[in-house]
């Protein structure tokens, strides 16, 4: 299986803090990579350095082989990453079919004299872009939504919308932050569902972060534990359930608790 | 949808309309200084509509359109006026010029976010005034350039209302080119822009190509309505184009509705009339003009004509609800 991303001893220093120490690890082509790690472990700051919101302070990271340390986020985006917020970020003026088309921005290429003077070609494009769109709610399931506001969607429909807008940047690899949060049970069911759709109908990788244990180990191959910026595991559900360390950095080393966390 | 639909219908219809009153305004007003005012409206609504791109579409604060506007009267000026070169030439240099401009400045400066690149283009409206006033080889200082020529149409000059129409057939090709980037896929990377500059750069928009593309297309539009001005009143000087003038272009986008087509057109209208219509007030006009201003800031935060893209509901859904609501409570009181 090729290695499609990858981090190479990436660490990340935010003047005195160290945010991430020397963290190795790779997403191989097909799988669901989980990441996971108590709160302030680092996740998304290694999220960041994958997205290209800044560069590692050393180490490299590496898409297709190619080491992208240098590339703005618009530039990786064109080779094939997309991603989507911790915090949703939509554009919440627009209407749900318009957060798509603008997703669709770098797999068009209608520049001024096509915009200005409505060009055959131009026009034809304008209507793939609508169409393409329309096709990816109908992927999510918000079809019939397409015409309202983002931000008069509820919270669920917010987060596939955004999950989306990132699929309309056609991309290889889809990095989710937090995908379940602040969703009920049966929003959670139906992100887990779509998850695997996005890898068995549209071949993309996926990279997720998430608190949700029971997500967790359903979705993924394979997980990255990550405490205070140091990655401390690497394996299947199975392997990450039951180390040690991870144990330790979720719960302390209280033996009661611990049997709990092994039986769920 | 429908809701949106009707919207989006109504302001076509709308636009008609004014468009309609636009064309034929010059066979009822006939007097000297009201055609004088269509001019200078037809002229800000050119200026309002190229900030909009600026302003309403792409949510950049900046405060220096009138040095753009000023540059290319300048340019007019100093090319046709000084040099004698035909007048289409100066109205193209105009244009490209003030679009240089705004280029070199924006490159540096559209780093900076909100009302640090409202203070930085501040500080560029007044540089670019004090060369006005300073270079003297080049503009001739405080005394301004005098005698600029007007443009001829079968051996005479343009006269007012000839001129009425040529401010409007730019203004209507400013709104036209606005429109178009504004309503397809570069509008669609600005409006993203606006909305959220993070989320815009991780669906792979180039915020810093795109904010300089806006930027350059407004500062050139408003380079050209420059150019027409020059020529309109045959003389410029570094007063005509002060802060001043960019605050008040900046308050038509804000009152008239940022982010739509109409909107620009209604406050350029609006903030160069008034004036005039509260003229028979004397003294008083300035206050009522500031206090008209701030009670339509409070009612209608999202502008006159704010609705069709920016949040809220339409100028004629919220009387009619105002209307509907004050039916029901006397109701109540029966």
């Amino acid at each position: 299986m090729a290695v499609l991303l990858e981090a190479k001893n990436v660490s990340k220093f935010f003047g005195g803090v160290k945010a991430l120490t020397d963290v190795s690890f790779a997403v191989k082509e097909g799988e669901i990579l989980g990441m996971i790690g108590p709160n302030g472990a680092g996740k998304t700051t290694m999220f960041n350095c994958m997205a290209g919101v800044f560069p590692p302070t050393e180490g490299e990271v590496l898409m297709f082989g190619k080491n992208v340390n240098a590339l703005p986020t618009h530039k990786r985006v064109e080779m094939g990453m997309a991603r989507t917020f911790q915090n949703i970020k939509l554009f919440a003026n627009c209407s749900a079919a318009e957060n798509v088309m603008a997703g669709r921005h770098c797999r068009t290429k209608n520049w001024l004299l096509p915009t200005i003077f409505c060009t055959p070609g131009g026009r034809k494009e304008e209507k793939e872009c609508r169409e393409s769109a329309l096709s990816y709610l109908e992927f999510v399931g918000l079809w019939e939504k397409s015409s309202l506001f983002a931000r008069n969607l509820p919270y669920g429909e917010q987060r596939s919308l955004e999950i989306a807008r990132a699929l309309a940047t056609e991309p290889k690899v889809i990095l989710l932050d937090e995908p379940a949060a602040g969703m009920n049970e049966i929003e959670k069911d139906a992100l887990q569902v779509l998850v695997q759709r996005i890898r068995e109908e549209l071949k993309i990788t996926v990279l997720i972060i998430e608190h949700d244990m029971k997500v967790v180990m359903n979705l993924c191959d394979r997980i990255v534990v990550l405490n205070q910026g140091e990655k401390i595991c690497e394996g299947t559900p199975q392997v990450v359930r039951t180390d040690e360390k991870v144990i330790e950095a979720y719960l302390g080393s209280s033996q009661g608790r611990r049997e709990r966390f092994v039986k769920h | 949808m429908k809701e949106k639909l009707k919207n989006i219908k109504k302001e076509k219809l709308f636009g008609i309309l004014v468009l309609l009153f636009a064309l034929t305004a010059p066979l009822f007003i006939t007097k000297a200084y009201n055609v004088h005012l269509l001019v200078l409206c037809a002229i800000y609504v050119g200026l309002a509509t190229s900030m909009n791109l600026i302003l309403g579409y792409t949510g950049l604060f900046t405060l220096c359109h009138a040095a753009f506007f000023g540059m290319g009267a300048y340019t007019t000026a100093i090319l046709v006026g000084k040099f004698g070169l035909p007048i289409w030439t100066g109205f193209v240099c105009s244009g490209f010029i003030a679009a240089l401009f705004g280029l070199l400045i924006a490159w540096p400066s559209l780093r900076l976010r909100g009302d640090y690149l409202a203070i930085v283009t501040l500080g560029f409206g007044q540089i670019v005034r004090l060369i006005e006033l300073n270079e003297q080889w080049l503009t001739n200082g405080a005394m301004g350039i005098t005698a600029i020529p007007k443009p001829k149409w079968f051996g005479q000059s343009f006269g007012k209302v000839q001129f009425y129409y040529l401010a409007l057939v730019i203004a209507l090709l400013i709104i036209f080119i606005v429109y178009r980037i504004a309503h397809t896929r570069i509008g669609r990377a600005l409006i993203a822009i606006r909305e959220d500059d993070r989320a815009a750069m991780a669906i792979g928009i180039n915020v810093r190509s795109y904010k300089m593309l806006a930027f350059g297309v407004g500062c050139f539009t408003a380079g050209l309505m420059g150019s027409v001005y020059a020529h309109y009143i045959s003389f410029v000087a570094p007063d005509q184009y002060t802060f001043q003038i960019s605050v008040n272009i900046f308050i038509m986008v804000v009152l008239g509705g940022m982010g739509t087509t109409m909107g620009p057109v209604i406050g350029a209208c609006l903030l160069t009339l008034l004036p005039e219509v509260l003229r028979f007030i004397g003294d008083w006009r300035m206050l009522i003009y500031g206090l008209l201003l701030v009670v339509c800031m409070i009612f209608r935060p999202q502008g006159i004509m704010g609705s069709f893209q920016i949040g809220g509901t339409s100028i004629w859904t919220t009387i009619r609800r105002r209307i509907e609501r004050g039916k029901h409570s006397r109701k109540g009181v029966e």
